[in-house]
């Protein structure tokens, strides 16, 4: 670690003796753990597979091209390094894009879902689609295990009100991405009435709102305050769940779950996933 | 945020380029990666703009004969020629004597991606060996 950075080198005595090449290879192993460990539930999941050749190309396309500035985003409010160096976030969203590639053609590969006769369409759709949950788990694994130092989680704590919202998006996404793949998801909403869906979403609200105040009391909430309860509520809870109920379309789009459906039928979806949504939303605010 | 990055911009200015502080390895994993990405998207393009759209296209070929204990097994492949995937692929294996059918036989194949082989067996009672064995794929549905 060189001199001019007394920052991170207070962090560790010991980090600051170590090569930075040495130091990084730590830093990767945890992100290939990240990936494995926030991927492999995907990994083993029957309908993926068959995403990966069945997802129309321009849909992955948009997948990847979508999750890049996520990772870039991800980095610069978690990234380890303190300095805000927006290279170096894009260096860290490829290292985690690259780590969580590698980790799900091993995975896949030892998993006997890649084999051999299957066309490089299968294959290279197989594992960028995993590569997409598996670099979000890579980026937290190197920023968050480990380096955890007093500089980060006040830049965490101080992400102000777009950096919230972002985490809440993060969160969001992470979750829906989880579930809206399989079947369960438009299977619910079949079967799901208009009132229940309602039930549903307020449901979805009430557990995020009570996520806001529980980050309140955990004290690391940006929250004012002198702030009314209703502006709170408004600011935080109304438009995170918006946040997590577009991200769900989104997905469900990508997945291409909303395919030859009625409006009805996919704001049924919409709902059903945003209940994981609006959990990983509120989540991530609380972990992240 | 703003104001809580400023002082460390002002450090950073003064050392001039952040890139001397990214290890060499750090700089290659992260030139893997961008490499991956750009790869894997020119890959999707080429797949999205190239082939277009062609059904599938099925094309079986018998791979072994067994005699097992409830008959005869014969397995087989199936490759799909189009560059659409299909999903329960129903194959049907016929047994013919001239004009005669003397037994059929079938099975469902839950997906044939476009461009890959995917295989299973069918069981017969009387010896496929004496007869015309006839493979053909009936149907398909979208996935």
């Amino acid at each position: 670690m060189p001199a001019e950075k007394p920052a991170t080198a207070e962090a560790g005595d010991t980090d600051a003796e170590r090569s930075p090449n040495r130091e990084f290879a730590i830093g990767l192993a945890r992100a290939f753990a990240g990936a494995v460990i926030f991927a492999l539930p995907l990994l083993m999941t029957m309908e993926m597979w068959a995403f990966g050749f069945t997802l129309a190309p321009y849909r992955l396309m948009v997948f990847i091209v979508l999750t890049i500035p996520l990772l870039v985003g991800m980095a610069h409010f978690l990234g380890f390094e303190p300095t805000f160096d927006a290279q170096e976030d894009v260096v860290d969203a490829f290292v985690a894009y690259a780590v969580a590639f590698i980790a799900a053609a091993f995975v896949l590969l030892l998993l006997g879902v890649i084999q051999p006769g299957m066309s490089g369409r299968e294959i290279v759709g197989k594992i960028a689609l995993q590569a997409i949950p598996g670099a979000i788990g890579a980026l937290l694994a190197q920023s968050q295990l480990g380096m955890e130092n007093e500089e980060q989680k006040s830049r965490e704590r101080n992400a102000g009100y777009f950096g919230e919202l972002f985490f809440m998006a993060v969160g969001a996404l992470f979750f829906a991405f989880n579930l809206a793949p399989t079947e369960e998801i438009i299977l619910t909403a079949f079967h799901l009435s208009g009132l229940s869906a309602l039930v549903l979403a307020l449901v979805s609200l009430v557990i995020m709102h009570a996520f806001v105040y529980a980050v309140n009391f955990s004290g690391q909430a940006s929250i004012p305050a002198d702030k009314p309860a209703w502006l709170v509520f408004l600011r935080y809870t109304v438009v995170g769940y918006a946040l997590v109920l577009l991200i769900s379309l989104f997905v469900l789009w990508a997945f291409g779950r909303t395919e030859n459906n009625s409006l009805y039928e996919n704001a049924l979806s919409v709902v059903v996933l945003g209940l994981p949504g609006a959990i990983g939303a509120a989540a991530a605010r609380l972990i992240l | 945020m703003a104001g809580d990055d400023a002082p460390r911009d002002a450090e950073s200015g003064q050392k001039g380029a952040g890139a001397n502080d990214i290890p060499p390895l750090e700089w290659a994993v992260a030139m893997l990666g961008a490499g991956l990405v750009i790869a894997t998207l020119g890959y999707l393009l080429l797949l999205g703009i190239g082939h277009g759209q062609s059904p599938p296209d099925l094309q079986i070929t018998v791979q072994a004969y067994t005699a097992v204990e409830s008959g005869y097994l014969i397995e087989f492949e199936v490759f799909n020629r189009g560059y659409q995937p299909a999903a329960q692929v129903t194959v049907q294996g016929s047994l013919r004597a001239g004009d005669i059918e003397i037994e059929t036989s079938e099975t469902t194949l839950d997906y044939v991606p476009s461009q890959s082989w995917r295989g299973g067996g069918l069981y017969f009672a009387n010896d496929p060996r004496s007869y015309t064995l006839v493979l053909r794929p009936l149907g398909y549905q979208r996935p």
